[in-house]
């Protein structure tokens, strides 16, 4: 047996021992139900185990938006939707559902979070943390998306209420479309890029949107439902309701 | 020739309307009748049309009819509970009726592109000669406030109904 193999057992065995002295404190600390605090060396090893099992070229990733650009801004509207239910939507997590959850929502400003690289956020969003409640997103967020989300959680440690509420205000200002009388009102809509617009059915059939490029697809929209979509890129779009084709509209993305 | 009866039939229902209205013998109860009288007649042709009809577009406009118009008899419907009226039969519902079911017996003995031709144009027709009747005689006879704006609502839709139906017309070729 040469050196090599014997360091690896030994290696082995020493993590080993460890998981299993983590595994008898974390039951003997109370079992494994989700409403006590972890421990300490539950949390280093846990931590540990999150770096060492991202793979190293994703960990190097580098987050394509400069960080001094405002792109932390268009995520917030994200944030709210997909986080903001387990991480707050000041990412600091004091929600309801946070103490009930096991491991405990970590606050994403602090240095544990703060510690991770860019890529290792990236990673974590779209693969999610086995045995948290932390799902993989990918497939439902964008890799470009995914970025802002990053840019978000490096804002989280200086975020003030009033960035939040700007935020929120640029998502929800003059940016909603009303179908009504089988007309969009308003029909002609100028927005500037990363604005999410809303296409609200106030009328007592479907509609739907549809563009000639294709950019805006929403499916059947039935009454009193919504439709929502991110515009990143300058463009404009002509959209038609395919059920009633002379209800037209176009949106200008400047 | 019976598209040229059914029309006249048509033009009868509105002058009705008129009459009607001259005389304010039209209540919210009897507006609330023809409502839910023109759309249903609307669906049944509808229906007709997606089974029937040869071209996809006569089919998809069919289809069409139907979702639309039964969103507005849930609406009117909605409307009537609430305001504890009970829909009132009278002389332009029934009319409504007559000219549906007669429209439905013509396109029964057609097949093919005529079915599609003569479907399409009496949509066209049907959809004009209503909203004479919603400007004429349903809107101005409405007393109740509610009532009132869910027919000028409607009334949007018919228009874009019209409009599609002129369209599908040129489509498919007089």
């Amino acid at each position: 047996m040469g050196r090599f193999s014997r360091d690896a057992i030994i290696t082995l065995l020493l993590v080993g021992a460890a998981a299993a002295g983590a595994g008898v404190a974390m039951l003997a600390g109370g079992g494994l139900g989700a409403n006590h605090e972890p421990g300490r060396l539950e949390e280093v090893m846990a931590t540990e185990a999150l770096h060492f099992s991202i793979p190293g070229a994703a960990k190097r990733a580098q987050n394509p938006h400069a960080p001094e650009a405002d792109v932390w801004r268009e995520a917030a509207p994200l944030f709210a939707g997909r986080c903001a239910m387990c991480h707050d939507a000041d990412g600091h997590g004091q929600t309801d559902l946070a103490p009930r959850m096991y491991p405990r929502v970590p606050d994403l400003g602090g240095s544990r979070v703060q510690g991770f690289s860019d890529g290792e956020l990236f990673w974590i969003i779209q693969s999610g943390i086995r045995l948290t409640g932390m799902p993989g997103f990918r497939g439902l967020v964008s890799d470009d998306d995914t970025w802002k989300l990053v840019a978000f959680v490096r804002r989280v440690p200086s975020l003030t209420p009033a960035d939040l509420q700007a935020s929120h205000d640029r998502a929800v200002t003059g940016t909603v479309v009303v179908m009504d009388g089988t007309r969009f009102h308003p029909d002609d809509l100028t927005v500037p890029r990363g604005t999410i617009v809303t296409f609200t059915n106030k009328d007592f059939f479907p509609h739907n949107v549809q563009s000639e490029s294709g950019r805006l697809h929403s499916g059947p929209i039935d009454p009193d439902q919504s439709w929502s979509v991110r515009l990143d890129q300058a463009g404009t779009f002509h959209y038609v309701c395919t059920l009633h084709p002379g209800m037209t509209g176009v949106l200008h993305v400047r | 020739m019976k598209h040229y009866a059914l029309v006249l039939g048509m033009v009868g229902l509105v002058a009705a309307g008129d009459r009607m209205s001259a005389r304010q013998a039209i209540n919210d109860a009897q507006i609330a009748a023809i409502v839910v009288t023109a759309n249903q007649v609307d669906i049944d042709a509808g229906k007709l049309a997606e089974t029937k009809g040869s071209s996809q577009q006569i089919k998809d406009f069919g289809k069409q009819m139907v979702t639309d118009h039964t969103g507005v008899n849930k609406q009117a419907t909605d409307l009537v509970t609430r305001l504890k009226v009970t829909p009132e039969d009278n002389p332009t519902a029934q009319s409504l009726k007559k000219g549906g079911v007669d429209n439905i017996k013509n396109l029964n003995t057609l097949s093919g592109a005529a079915f599609d031709k003569a479907y399409i144009a009496h949509e066209v027709d049907y959809h004009q000669a209503v909203l004479d009747a919603v400007d004429k005689t349903l809107i101005p006879g409405a007393t109740n406030a509610d009532l009132k704006a869910l027919l000028v609502k409607v009334r949007q839709a018919f228009q874009a109904h019209l409009d599609h139906a002129k369209m599908v017309q040129a489509a498919i070729g007089k």
